[in-house]
């Protein structure tokens, strides 16, 4: 009788423990996996919430960052407004990306009162290289892009002037081309985490497994084992809190 | 195998156990298979956050490996406050940082890591060219370098033993030199719930509530020394609970001055750990009277381990030119002294919604919410990856259910609580002791600027008390409903593991 007791309590706490998993996976991970999403390539210079910094471009100017990474399969480049450059007339941009082997420019009409983000697409180069990202205001209105002026984020790219770093630069997300979801670009993101770590994507992907089934195996596995040893008598006073009486003589 | 023997079997056959299994394979084969499968379901979690998490980006992380890194190379520590050599990192740390975009990643999660093949071999061209004191000129000032030596001392051995010497290769040595930490922890948290209660699903409830924490399994991956006060508290938890259940022996209360002599010299907020000394001593004599020659043989050799320790941290720190005592939290009492009525208004608008009577409010709306909720449980990287906000509302509705459900088991089982007050008066004393400072040194930066110094992961060493807790609480419950209480929760813990480490991978990498 306590045996099927035992093993009746077993059966449900390894049904709640698989009905648990299942609801938090299908309600909260797999609609979060498949769903389709812009991807990053790069992002030269972050966008800073706290302070940021207008670059106020007059017509017929232009500015450039140096050290930007190109890789073969970015598609458009994701630039801020600044606030105040939502004024009343349309202006045009121009996207310009070299790098030794590689050259690309792609032109773009802001539109009236339009704020926020733009995304310009530009050719990719045929494979990664490391060159400069310019913007030229080659509309006849003076606009202004979102930019930074914090050390932490000109690390790699600053706007560069006669050949001279200066202490800003626009913020600009370079993107891949989208409608990929999270499950179909596992691999690129296995890769992406193993290129910053000593070990290589073989690790993270024997980790995949190991997290999404041997993780909660072995949990539950615990789990069952410990059902299966019987408590002790619900009379026996030292089954909870210790007990004083096994006291160890020095 | 029987889930309740190995550990408890030893103790209950001290003298059947031959010297060929007091041997380390001997222990490891007794080791309980709940257990052991714990220990591994840490140790992969470990590994996954140790590999996941971009280098640098845990909590002042960067710092933490610079100390190390120094101490490894030369033999010294860092300054805190002066600035020389390369400045805070060495060469090689600060390029990293700098061209794989490791420092605009830290707090921003719009920036990403340079993942691509290009910048990866441009890093690989840097660091064969690497000059020769390139690994070791980050003199300082390093802001770690003010934390006592202890961890750092522990990780530059790991550093030294990498036997792979590229930056990322020792960085994630060191990592794993801190999953050790953590898994021991782990296993000192079956120690002590072991000595608690026989039920094994008990024990395995308490030991996966701490193996499956996110943010203990995040912290415990990364170069912190978090980790390694998680360690000493849990080992101290775990002593004083076999100290007050079987009696004091020298190894025992040696035991428990060595660990709060530990404590301190890892960081500053390891000196809470010596009120509790006084109180579990206290206790100890209480319960089992030993005899008075015992006592002061005890007292003197535990007095001395207390003072050795703290003549090396004064001779360390004024030997490396800074730090003040325990990484400041010291000179935080000294500067600022204590309103009581203020205090207790902080206290009270820490915890609830402010009353027309309170003074205004001390620094930012930040409170229960924010550090036994959201930091406590999972907020990753340099606090920018976070948990859904419904996911924090559920994991706070459900610590305030707990907290009502310890409460009402706590009066309930009350006989059998009075039964042992001294092991519940040692608890609370660690765990009242544990909050208290840290609401004292909340308040008292408060006072002195808008920083509230205090987020969850400072509560992390207190996890075994959060552990034996949620287990009390189980156990309370009707006999059937205590394991399906366990189920449900170790299954929480797993979907929090994986939500944790899924955020982390979309926020660095996608």
């Amino acid at each position: 009788m306590a045996e099927r007791l035992d093993r009746h309590r077993v059966a449900i706490a390894t049904g709640l423990f698989a009905a648990v998993l299942l609801v938090g996976a299908l309600t909260q991970f797999l609609p979060r996996l498949t769903r389709q999403g812009e991807v990053v390539s790069n992002t030269p210079v972050r966008s800073d919430f706290a302070a940021v910094q207008p670059i106020v471009l007059e017509p017929g100017a232009r500015v450039c960052l140096g050290d930007v990474t190109f890789d073969p399969a970015v598609r458009s480049a994701q630039l801020t407004f600044a606030p105040s450059a939502t004024g009343s007339a349309p202006t045009r941009l121009t996207l310009e990306a070299f790098a030794p082997g590689y050259r690309a420019s792609a032109a773009t009409e802001i539109a009236r009162g339009q704020g926020g983000r733009l995304d310009i697409p530009f050719a990719p180069p045929r494979r990664g290289t490391i060159g400069t990202l310019c913007v030229r205001n080659s509309g006849a209105r003076t606009t202004a892009l979102a930019g930074t002026g914090d050390p932490r984020a000109l690390t790699r790219s600053a706007i560069v002037v006669d050949g001279q770093r200066t202490g800003q630069a626009f913020s600009v997300t370079l993107h891949e081309a989208g409608g990929r979801s999270l499950l179909d670009r596992t691999g690129q993101l296995a890769d992406r985490t193993a290129a910053l770590s000593a070990v290589g994507p073989w690790l993270v992907w024997l980790l995949l497994p190991l997290l999404l089934l041997g993780v909660p195996a072995a949990v539950l596995v615990a789990l069952r084992l410990a059902l299966r040893d019987p408590d002790p008598p619900a009379a026996n006073a030292q089954a909870d809190l210790g007990r004083s009486s096994r006291r160890d003589r020095q | 195998m029987n889930a309740v023997t190995g550990l408890a079997r030893a103790r209950r056959a001290p003298h059947a156990i031959g010297h060929r299994s007091r041997t380390l394979a001997g222990r490891i084969r007794r080791t309980p298979a709940p257990l052991a499968l714990l220990l591994a379901v840490t140790a992969v979690l470990g590994l996954a956050w140790s590999v996941v998490m971009p280098p640098f980006q845990g909590p002042d992380e960067s710092d933490h490996f610079a100390y190390v890194q120094h101490l490894a190379e030369t033999g010294s520590a860092p300054s805190s406050t002066e600035f020389s050599g390369a400045g805070s990192y060495s060469t090689e740390e600060g390029r990293a940082l700098d061209l794989l975009g490791l420092r605009a990643t830290l707090a921003n999660p719009t920036a990403r890591p340079m993942w691509s093949e290009v910048d990866q071999r441009r890093w690989e061209q840097f660091e064969r060219e690497l000059p020769a004191n390139g690994r070791s000129d980050g003199e300082g000032a390093d802001p770690a370098a003010k934390n006592p030596p202890l961890y750092y001392a522990y990780e530059s051995v790991a550093y030294r033993l990498s036997p792979d010497t590229s930056l990322f290769g020792r960085q994630l040595v060191t990592r794993l030199a801190s999953l050790l930490l953590l898994l021991a922890a782990v296993a000192l948290v079956w120690v002590a719930i072991s000595e608690l209660t026989q039920r094994t699903w008990a024990r395995v409830l308490a030991t996966g509530v701490v193996a499956l924490q996110p943010q203990l399994s995040f912290i415990g991956t990364i170069v912190n020394p978090d980790i390694l006060l998680v360690a000493i508290w849990t080992a101290f938890i775990a002593l004083a609970i076999v100290t007050l259940n079987r009696g004091p022996t020298t190894a025992r209360v040696l035991g428990l001055f060595a660990l709060t002599a530990l404590s301190p010299l890892t960081h500053g907020r390891g000196i809470a750990l010596l009120p509790p000394l006084v109180a579990v001593l206290a206790l100890i004599w209480l319960r089992h009277r030993p005899a008075r020659r015992d006592v002061v043989r005890w007292l003197g050799g535990g007095l001395a381990l207390l003072g050795v320790a703290l003549i090396a941290f004064r001779l360390y720190t004024s030997g490396n030119g800074g730090g003040a005592l325990y990484g400041g939290q010291v000179a935080a009492f000294q500067q600022h002294s204590l309103n009581v009525r203020e205090f207790l208004s902080y206290l009270w608008q820490f915890y609830l919604p402010p009353l027309p009577v309170l003074e205004q409010r001390l620094g930012p709306p930040y409170g229960f919410r924010q550090v036994f909720i959201e930091t406590f449980f999972g907020t990753f990287g340099s606090l920018d990856v976070r948990l859904p906000g419904r996911v924090y509302a559920l994991l706070q509705v459900g610590s305030v259910l707990g907290l009502v459900a310890l409460y009402t088991a706590a009066v309930v089982r009350w006989r059998e609580l009075r039964a042992r007050w001294d092991l519940l008066l040692a608890l609370l004393a660690v765990g009242l002791t544990g909050i208290v400072f840290l609401h004292v040194v909340s308040y008292l930066a408060l006072v002195g600027g808008p920083d509230p110094i205090v987020v969850g992961r400072y509560l992390l060493p207190l996890i075994a008390l959060f552990a034996l807790a949620v287990t009390f609480v189980a156990t309370s419950l009707p006999r059937r409903l205590g394991p399906l209480f366990a189920a449900v929760v170790l299954a929480c813990g797993v979907l929090l593991q994986l939500a944790g480490l899924g955020l982390t991978v979309i926020r660095f990498y996608g």
